[in-house]
């Protein structure tokens, strides 16, 4: 419950989990109910000892009336006196339900302090938002008429370098403003949000306002997800045995390989194909097993839905906790792999992993009641991805990575809820980046994910501990499945266009 | 005098002393659980008054349980009493 020392550069700061402020208030209230027993308990000795002091047979009284006194005095002063069983079980009681106030009033304070926190955010947003965004056309308005302007060719390197100092780019341009802002993240998010409300209506909540965006680019044909969305198996890989990751930074190593198209255990693809998704059962020497889900990271970036479905319509969708075909395609994946295996759903636990968009989707789908209801989920990995909305049970143990120059966990522009089962790692990066989107690469999560796997954090240490089952790098067997959107060819057209 | 005999009173009051000298165990037990109360993560002034108060709470039941104690041996030396009472 004290204020956590900014990080040095490199480092680690962890939030949440098992030595987090939620975790502490748990304690206060866990502490609350032993003083509480104790006080009961406390109470039913006086009760006892009270019937010892009135059970004296009369006639021992009548043969020894002085030591009788005696006895019954001091029992009745344990009982009932200042001081006494009573007086004492009632102020473990007491401080009981003080504890217990103290820790409401420290939730209820960290719930108002997170309110003023995202108003702020969107209030201060606006100017920010406006004045990013001029900034940014400027730049690129300026740099293009440059390029356009006939200038003696005596000139040229001179204009070349003008232009490339004021970044014809904008969205390189804004991917540096961001790296070397990173909070500018939020105010653009939330300015963008103030403004749409402004725009007019009633101020709309941050699902809604996601949902008035998939309107208005769905009535222009961009961003639906109205096709079916298959999961494929591959037949290379059906079931065959491989190495389950060694740690979180093997889960983000294999991040690497879906986003390469690699087959399982095989050579790297010449170019990135089509969306996979792969699903392990880890066996464990005692006969149990679990099973892990990695889940790709977006691959498609056109607002035009395409045969990719892990791309930007989907991303948006997960954002505002919109169910997706994506998502209904994973679960169609790992029923076919658990019949695979023999092993009925439900059966055996699940832990949900991905990078960006493939975390977004992770934490949605443990968020989702349907999919929970059909799958064991208990663990969820994120890294990169805005998922501080998202609605897991406090049942699900989660392990989200941000870095502090990556954008894109702060799209969501609420700070993950700090809960014994949920632990946060920020990470600066310092300077090995300059470029927001170089923060974001799986690769450089890779390396958070090792300082991870090796950190003697309580919270982190915790968590290995409840997640080893699916990451002692023991015998697997894996399923990979391509992941496809049923497509006219009108659309296929327009999308490579 | 009618009623039971000295040594039967006797013995029926030893019981209660050994009644009373279990309660005094029962209420050591419920201190040492009362302890466990205070070993939270908590880093605050009000924190430090809690602490100071439950470690009051936990002398005043060490306390008691002492006092039970020393009932249990008054009322041996009562059983004593009546056991030696020649009526």
């Amino acid at each position: 419950m004290t204020s956590p020392a900014p990080a040095p550069p490199g480092t680690l700061r962890v939030e949440g989990g098992y030595a987090g402020t939620a975790a502490s208030l748990e304690d206060l209230d866990t502490a609350a109910g032993v003083l509480d027993r104790a006080g009961d308990e406390v109470r039913h000795v006086a009760g006892r000892t009270a019937r010892c002091a009135a059970s004296l047979p009369p006639q021992s009284v009548l043969r020894s009336p002085l030591t009788a006194a005696r006895a019954e005095a001091r029992l009745a002063e344990v009982v009932a006196g200042p001081g006494g069983l009573v007086a004492r079980a009632v102020a473990l009681e007491v401080t009981a339900r003080e504890l217990r106030t103290a820790a409401d009033r420290y939730r209820e304070a960290e719930a108002v302090a997170r309110s003023a926190l995202e108003l702020a955010g969107r209030m201060v947003g606006l100017p920010a938002t406006v004045a990013l965004a001029g900034l940014t056309v400027q730049r690129a308005g300026t740099a293009r008429l440059l390029e356009e302007l006939p200038v003696p060719p005596a000139l040229d390197p001179w204009r070349d370098n003008l232009v490339d100092e004021l970044g014809p780019n904008p969205v390189e341009a804004l991917g540096q403003t961001l790296a070397e802002a990173p909070w500018a993240t939020g105010l653009v998010v939330g300015g963008a949000r103030t403004a749409l409300d402004l725009a007019g209506g009633p101020p709309l909540t941050y699902r809604h306002e996601v949902r008035t965006l998939l309107a208005g680019a769905g009535s222009g044909g961009w961003l639906t997800d109205r096709r079916q969305v298959w999961a494929r198996p591959l037949s290379a890989a059906v079931g065959v045995p491989v190495t389950a990751p060694d740690g979180v930074a093997g889960l983000l190593r294999d991040q690497q390989a879906l986003m390469r198209c690699r087959p399982v255990d095989g050579p790297a693809c010449p170019e990135r194909g089509p969306a996979r998704l792969r699903v392990l059962r880890v066996a464990a020497g005692d006969g149990t097993a679990a099973w892990v889900v990695e889940l790709p990271g977006t691959q498609q970036w056109s607002p035009v839905s395409g045969r990719n479905p892990v791309d930007l319509g989907a991303d948006v969708r997960l954002a505002g906790g919109e169910r997706t075909r994506l998502g209904r395609s994973v679960a169609r994946a790992l029923a076919d792999a658990m019949d695979g295996a023999g092993v009925a759903p439900g059966d055996e636990p699940v832990m949900l992993a991905g990078h960006s968009q493939g975390g977004l989707l992770a934490a949605q789908l443990a968020a989702t009641p349907a999919f929970r209801r059909r799958f064991r989920v208990t663990h969820v990995v994120a890294a990169g991805a805005p998922i501080g909305r998202a609605a897991v049970p406090a049942s699900v143990r989660v392990l989200a990575l941000e870095h502090r120059r990556d954008p894109v966990p702060r799209l969501d522009q609420r700070p993950d809820p700090d809960r014994p089962r949920w632990v946060t790692v920020h990470r600066d990066l310092g300077v090995e980046v300059d470029e927001a989107w170089e923060a974001h690469d799986s690769r450089r999560y890779t390396g958070t994910a090792r300082l991870v796997d090796r950190s003697h954090d309580a919270s982190l240490r915790h968590w290995r501990r409840h997640s080893a089952r699916f990451l002692a790098g023991e015998q697997a067997r894996a399923w990979d499945y391509r992941l496809e959107r049923t497509i006219r060819s009108a659309t296929v057209e327009r999308s490579i266009r | 005098m009618g009623g039971g005999t000295g040594a039967g009173d006797a013995e029926q009051v030893r019981a209660l002393a050994r009644a009373v000298a279990r309660l005094a165990e029962e209420l050591r037990a419920a201190r040492d659980r009362a302890v466990t109360a205070g070993q939270v993560d908590w880093v605050s002034a009000a924190a430090s008054g809690y602490r100071t108060r439950l470690r009051e709470e936990v002398s005043g039941l060490t306390g008691l349980a002492g006092e039970l104690d020393s009932a249990a041996r008054l009322l041996l030396a009562h059983a004593a009493a009546v056991e030696a009472d020649p009526r």
